[in-house]
Order: C-alpha cells, then sequence, then structure tokens
C-alpha cells in the first residue's frame, strides 16, 4: 500500500465534500427543502465524492491476486463485511420519512450516520467490484473483458439517470439501462474460464465459497431495495450510489450463482484436467532438467519420475544402450527405474521388445496375451509401452512405462510420453556428452602426470668420458611408451648400456617400462655376463607379462677403458656400427645381430639355448647407435616408412659428428621426412661414439 | 584404410587361417577371437598363411603367443606359413623362428600334420 500526496489528495477531496454535503444536508433538513433540481446537483455531488472515493481505493489496492480460491476468500470477506454493515447500520437509524414515503434522518447524529454508510457501503461496493474483475479477468477472452467494461457503462448509466428520479422519460431509459447491465451480467457466465482450470479440491471449495457468496450478496441486494431501511438511507443520501450498490449487488448474486451450478457441471471433468495440468507441469520440469542438469543421473531419475507422474503407470524405467565392440552385441543397462528395480526387471528379458520397438518405433502391450508374445509371460503388469530414446538420429535407448491394468494407455498418453522420450534423450545425451568431457579431461591430467612421471624415468644423461662420448633421444608416439632406455655402471670400468621395447603402446606398456627399468637396475649390477643379465631378464619379466605380451631388449656392456664390447639381443632391432674401413678408409655400416628371442617369449632354458653373444672391439671413430622400430616405423605424409636403409644410410652421413651433433641430425632428418606426420610408435635413439 | 580380415577352412585334420591386410593393436582382438573361436571348437592344428598381410606390429605377434601354449598343450601346433620377406623379417628380428615352424609354403606346413 502506498500513501503518498497523490492518493491522499483524492481522500481529502472526497472528504471534502462529504462534509461540504453533511453541512447541506443539515441546512436542508432543518429547513425542509425538497427541490429536485437542488438534490439533482446535490446528487451530482455525492457522485464526484464516490469518484475520488473510488479513485482512492484503486490506488490503494494494490495487491491482485490470479488464484481463483484466493479471490473467493477475500470475496466472502469483503461480502460478509458488507452484509453486515448493511444489517446492523439500521439500529443507528431511524429517520422520518419524507413526501414522497423516503428515509429522512431526523438528527445530526443520523445525518452523520448516514453519510458514514452511504461511503461505507460505496467502498464495499467499489472494493467487491474490483475484486470480482480479478476472478472476471482470470485468462479472459478479450470479449469478456470488453463486456464486463459495457456492463460497468450501463451500470454506471444506470446510476446516473436516477438523478432525474422525477422525469417518468429517464426513470425508464434508466429502466432500461438497469436491464440491458444485468442481461450482460447474465451474459458473463459464459466464460467462466478460471473453473475449469481448477483441481477437483478446489472446486468443492469453489463450491462453498460461491454459495456464501450467493447468501451474502442475495442478502444484501435485497437489504438494499429503496422499500428497505438500508436501501432507503443510501437512497437519501446519493440515489445514483443506491442505484449502483444495487445493481453490483444483483450482478454479484447472479454471478456466483451461475459459478455455483457451472462449477457442479465440472466437477465430473476436473479428472481430465487435472490429468492436462499435470502434463503441462511435467514439460515444465522436464525443459528444466533439460536446460539446468548436467547430471546424468539426475536426468534419467527426473525423466522416470516425470512419466510415472504424467501417465500414474506403477513401473516406469529406463534403459540405455552400450555399443558393442563389433564382435559383441549391444549392452543395454537399466539406468533409471521409479517404483520398480532393476533386481525385479533383471528377471525378465526385454529383447524382443526392443527389435520391434527399433522396427516399429513403439511397442503398446495391452494384455497377458500379447505380454507371452514377447517373451514377458510373469511380468507383474497388464499393459506395457516402450518407446524409443533417439536423440539427434542415434538410438541410446528405450523408455517403459507399465500399468497394473490392461488397456491402461491411451492414444493420448502415447503420444506424451513418445514427446517425453524425444525430449528427454537429448537431454540425456547431452548430459552423457558432458561427463564424457568432464571424464576425457580427467583423464587427460592423470596422462599429462603419467607422462612427466614416465620422463622422470628415462635417464638425465648417459656417462661420458675420455675414451667415448654418449647420447639419446627417446620420445613417446602418445603420452606414455613401451620403449626404455638406461645405463649403470657395473664398475669403474665397465658400463651396461640397454635399449628396449615393450609390445604395444601406452599405459600398459608404459607400466612394463616402469618395470623393466627395475628389473635392469637391480640386475645389471650382479650380472657376471650380458648372457648371464638377459637370463635373469627373461626369468624375472617372464613371470610377470601377459602371454601376449613381450619385451625386446639390446643390451650391451663396454669396457670404458678398452672399447671391449659385448652385445646381446632380445628378439630387439640389431645394432648398427659405423666404422672407416681398414683398408679403403670409406664408412662402412654393420649391423649388430647376435640370436636371441625376445623376453617373455618363451621359458629361461629355451631362452639360453637360443641366446648368442656378439663381441667387438671399438677403435676411435667409431659410432654405435642403438634404437627401437619407433624411427624405421616412422611414415611421411604420403605414407611411405622411414625405413632401415634411409636409416643407416643417414648414420653414415652423420658418424663424422659427436654424439650430440648425430642426434641432431637424425632428428632434423626425421622432421624433415615426417612433415608432421605423427608417429606411430615410440621413437628412442642412443649413439655411443668412440674417440 | 588399415583393413584386416581372417579366413579359416578346414583341411584334413588342420584348419588354416588366411589372414589379410594390416594386423596392428586396432585388429589383433578380431584375431584373438578367431582363435578364441577355434580353440573353443577344438582345433588345435592350425596353419596361418599370411601371403596376403601386409603388415603385423608387437600387438599382432602377442595374438599367436597367447594361444601356443594351449594349443601344443593339446598336442597340437600354430604353424605359420607364406610370409613376405617384409613380414618374415618382423617375426625373425623376434626369434619366432626358434619358437615356431614356419614355412615357405601352407602345404608343406599341412602335410607335416596330416603325416602325423
Amino acid at each position: 500500500m502506498r500513501i503518498n500526496f497523490r492518493n491522499s489528495l483524492f481522500f481529502v477531496a472526497a472528504g471534502s465534500i462529504a462534509t461540504l454535503l453533511l453541512v447541506f444536508d443539515w441546512i436542508r433538513i432543518s429547513i425542509g427543502l425538497e427541490d429536485p433540481v437542488l438534490n439533482g446537483f446535490r446528487s451530482l455531488f455525492t457522485v464526484a465524492s464516490f469518484f475520488f472515493l473510488y479513485a482512492a481505493i484503486r490506488i490503494f489496492r494494490t495487491k491482485k491476486s490470479v488464484k481463483p480460491l484466493e479471490i473467493l476468500r477475500r470475496l466472502v470477506g469483503y461480502g460478509f463485511f458488507s452484509a453486515a454493515i448493511i444489517s446492523t447500520w439500521g439500529i443507528l437509524l431511524e429517520g422520518k420519512s419524507n413526501s414522497s414515503g423516503g428515509f429522512v434522518p431526523s438528527n445530526v447524529m443520523q445525518l452523520i450516520a448516514t453519510t458514514a454508510f452511504a461511503y461505507g457501503i460505496a467502498a464495499f461496493v467499489f472494493i467487491l467490484l474490483m475484486t470480482v474483475s480479478d476472478i472476471i479477468y482470470i485468462k479472459p477472452e478479450r470479449k469478456v473483458r470488453r463486456r464486463f467494461e459495457i456492463f460497468l457503462g450501463f451500470t454506471i448509466a444506470a446510476s446516473l439517470l436516477s438523478i432525474f428520479a422525477g422525469s417518468p422519460f429517464l426513470s425508464a431509459i434508466r429502466e432500461i439501462a438497469f436491464v440491458i447491465a444485468v442481461f450482460i451480467a447474465v451474459l458473463h457466465i459464459v466464460s467462466m474460464n478460471w473453473i475449469v482450470f481448477l483441481t477437483r479440491k478446489e472446486k468443492y471449495k469453489s463450491l462453498v465459497h460461491s454459495l456464501v457468496l450467493i447468501v451474502l450478496f442475495g442478502y444484501s441486494y435485497a437489504s438494499i431495495g429503496p422499500a428497505n431501511l438500508a436501501g432507503g438511507v443510501l437512497g437519501f443520501y446519493s440515489p445514483p450510489m443506491g442505484e449502483f450498490a444495487k445493481i453490483v449487488f444483483l450482478f454479484l448474486t447472479i454471478y456466483f450463482s451461475f459459478a455455483f451450478i457451472i462449477t457442479i457441471f465440472h466437477i465430473p471433468t476436473s479428472g481430465v484436467f487435472e490429468k492436462k495440468k499435470r502434463e503441462l507441469d511435467s514439460y515444465q520440469n522436464l525443459s528444466k532438467v533439460i536446460t539446468n542438469v548436467m547430471d546424468t543421473t539426475e536426468v534419467l531419475n527426473n525423466t522416470v519420475a516425470v512419466v510415472g507422474a504424467v501417465t500414474q503407470a506403477n513401473k516406469v524405467w529406463i534403459e540405455l544402450r552400450y555399443d558393442g565392440d563389433g564382435s559383441s552385441a549391444d549392452e543395454y543397462r537399466i539406468s533409471a527405474t521409479h517404483r520398480t528395480s532393476q533386481y525385479e526387471l533383471s528377471a525378465f528379458d526385454f529383447d524382443s521388445v526392443r527389435k520391434e520397438v527399433r522396427a516399429n518405433s513403439r511397442v503398446i502391450i495391452h494384455d497377458a496375451e500379447e505380454f507371452g508374445k514377447f517373451g514377458l509371460r510373469n511380468f507383474p503388469s497388464k499393459s506395457l509401452l516402450a518407446v524409443p530414446l533417439t536423440a539427434h538420429e542415434e538410438f541410446i535407448g528405450m523408455l517403459y512405462a507399465a500399468h497394473e491394468m490392461p488397456y491402461a494407455f491411451d492414444e493420448e498418453e502415447i503420444s506424451t510420453v513418445s514427446a517425453f522420450a524425444d525430449t528427454a534423450a537429448v537431454a540425456i545425451q547431452n548430459s552423457l556428452l558432458f561427463s564424457k568431457s568432464l571424464e576425457n579431461e580427467r583423464l587427460q591430467h592423470e596422462l599429462r602426470i603419467a607422462h612427466e612421471m614416465q620422463l622422470k624415468l628415462l635417464p638425465a644423461s648417459l656417462p661420458s668420458s675420455e675414451k667415448f662420448e654418449t647420447d639419446f633421444l627417446s620420445f613417446p608416439a602418445f603420452e606414455v611408451g613401451g620403449d626404455y632406455i638406461d645405463c649403470s655402471q657395473i664398475d669403474p670400468k665397465r658400463y651396461a648400456f640397454v635399449v628396449g621395447d615393450v609390445s604395444g603402446k601406452g599405459t600398459s606398456a608404459a607400466f612394463y617400462m616402469a618395470y623393466m627399468k627395475g628389473v635392469f637396475q637391480s640386475l645389471s649390477a650382479s650380472a657376471k655376463s650380458p648372457t648371464e643379465f638377459l637370463m635373469a631378464a627373461n626369468e624375472a619379466v617372464g613371470n610377470t607379462l601377459q602371454k601376449n605380451f613381450f619385451i625386446t631388449l639390446i643390451y650391451t656392456m663396454l669396457n670404458g677403458d678398452t672399447g671391449e664390447m659385448s652385445v646381446v639381443r632380445a628378439g630387439h632391432t640389431p645394432g648398427v656400427l659405423i666404422s672407416l674401413d681398414d683398408k679403403s678408409g670409406e664408412k662402412v655400416c654393420r649391423l649388430i645381430r647376435p640370436t636371441g628371442v625376445g623376453l617373455g617369449l618363451e621359458p629361461s632354458s629355451d631362452f639360453g639355448k637360443h641366446l648368442g653373444e656378439e663381441r667387438l672391439e671399438l677403435k676411435a671413430g667409431d659410432t654405435l647407435v642403438l634404437y627401437t622400430d619407433g624411427i624405421t616405423d616412422q611414415r611421411d605424409p604420403a605414407g611411405k616408412e622411414f625405413g632401415e636403409e634411409r636409416f643407416y644410410a643417414l648414420l653414415k652421413d652423420l658418424s663424422g659428428g659427436s654424439a650430440t651433433e648425430i642426434k641432431g641430425g637424425i632428428i632434423r632428418a626425421l622432421a624433415e621426412f615426417s612433415q608432421g606426420t605423427d608417429a606411430v610408435d615410440d621413437t628412442t635413439v642412443l649413439i655411443l661414439k668412440w674417440r | 584404410m588399415n583393413e584386416f580380415k581372417v579366413l579359416t577352412r578346414e583341411s584334413g585334420n588342420a584348419v588354416v587361417m588366411v589372414l589379410q591386410g594390416f594386423l596392428d593393436a586396432h585388429t589383433a582382438p578380431d584375431l584373438e577371437k578367431t582363435f578364441s573361436e577355434l580353440m573353443s571348437k577344438g582345433k588345435y592344428n592350425i596353419v596361418v598363411n599370411f601371403d596376403a598381410l601386409n603388415y603385423i606390429s608387437s600387438a599382432g605377434l602377442g595374438v599367436f603367443m597367447a594361444y601356443i601354449d594351449e594349443v601344443r598343450n593339446n598336442n597340437g601346433d600354430i604353424k605359420l606359413a607364406n610370409m613376405q620377406q617384409k613380414v618374415f623379417n618382423v617375426f625373425d628380428l623376434l626369434g619366432f623362428p626358434y619358437l615356431y615352424e614356419i614355412y615357405k609354403d601352407q602345404d608343406e606346413a599341412l602335410k607335416k600334420f596330416n603325416s602325423r
């Protein structure tokens, strides 16, 4: 409620005119003045005063309601007060009649009471009118609004014409306006839209309220007629208001009489409207779910709950499809249930239902016999509706609703559920994609960590001395790889170098690579010879690896003083030795390829039998290169392999430089060859150069 | 592009498995499936024809290792035949000739089974 200058001005205006009229009336009564023209002018003043009162009340009344029952409650309150005023105020008023038999106050007190009564009734009439307009304007059609305005127009016209009570002609017109106003009031009843949308319970409440209102307004109307005291009092003070109040109370009585009857007629159809309303509400819920919720479980649970609410099915559930990996069939997992459980449903095979749904976009089972046809003889329901969940033309799962009554799903319900399924499918797929991208992000983070961890497993640098220098490169094709490179100094003179490759790529290979580092670091120190090391390594690896995994390894032991070296190989790519030919002085390339089977492929007894050891002696300028096949498998954009020949030729070209220069040359050549083509395998190269 | 296909047919007391295309980590499960089907049928005399196989990766090699024990424990064998040079090199490097009988021609391998 706002009280400001303008509002108070209306009150002041109404009050001022009322005060003036009070003084005028006192004089009028005192001298017994009864002039029709003067009375007419006086009535106009009362109309002006009531208009200001109306304006003031209208501004004060800010809180409109759109709930029918709340409006009805308010009407009952106001109606009760106005009826109470009408019935009790008479105690204060016992006046004398004037010449035409109307009421005339007999003293000042009565005059004041009359004035107060007139304004009190006027105030309540205005409030009642405004309040009832709230209910008329609920879901109005345009013509309803216009009709109500026309009704008010005729009512006001009839009221104003009552000023000229003396003229028979104008009185006749007034009667006509009165009849038209009432006729329009009756027309209103055809569009009581608000009743239709009430729930059954609300309709019962509305009935009671309407009944009370009929009594209150009927009583008010009857009591305010010219023959009654209240009517007389009002008629004395302001004939237009008397007329106006009469029509309004009559209108209200008629309106709620019809409201009562129409409500009774609508009670049987409440069920239908309640259902529609539920559907609408559910749709609203569902759209909320779609726009706000990214949690798949929540989306699924909301969907089954919503469908359960709309169809009143006794069981609702969703199953999602998981792609089979080519060899196996698609898998369906029950992902959300409503009034049922995975446990209960697991006893039944819905495969034929699924096939049918995918063929004909829905399955409706109406009775026990049809359940039998789908192989669901003992299913504890009498009706079943199954529709596909299809998002962006992709079949992602199924929505089921079961009912304990046969023939429970009508056309309307089926189309509603289908529409639901379409909307829900999009929401489900969105949430799945969202969680997938979250999961991806998490995995990428994990892989980054794994990548960093694996980098730490690589040696920071390899040993060098006055006699020899080393360098290496190693990078995985993905975040983590299965290539292994390491070195350990066995004693002051001897060094062990190793390059290995775990079969497969990625995470599993990375774990075996880490395991291999442990094996190497623990065994290389104690092994008396390279052969002994490999035997022990095969033993350690063979017991650990899965059958279809193996590790290839090339292991060299270098005497750092003499350049003597022995090499063993377990299925690995051969070492490459570039040296100068003694006679011709030309660079020659020799493959160091002692016999040997990959680690983990055969038991140690056989493994040892197949193992050879190659001895050589490095001379100044010799370069030994150990590598994994990632480098020779590297492809160019056209798909051509880098290949061994190209690699050996490259090494020959580069062998004049230092170990680090050779490494740089290899990296450059690879980059030039691949031209950005991704490596398919991990790439590792170890370069050992004897000075 | 990297298609892989495996066909089997019976020949005497053995099964010939013909491989085509690229055998790598992605296609290895197809070969595994074929092997486990043969195992479940009790077919342990297997000749693998590599004639149309263009590429084999370490994961592809692993498949043969995964089943060799079961096959030999059932008095059978996996014999390899008709390898292209490039594919043979991969097997050779790893020491497979120590582990498997490798023949130039599948008929030789079949003869071995049939003579038993």
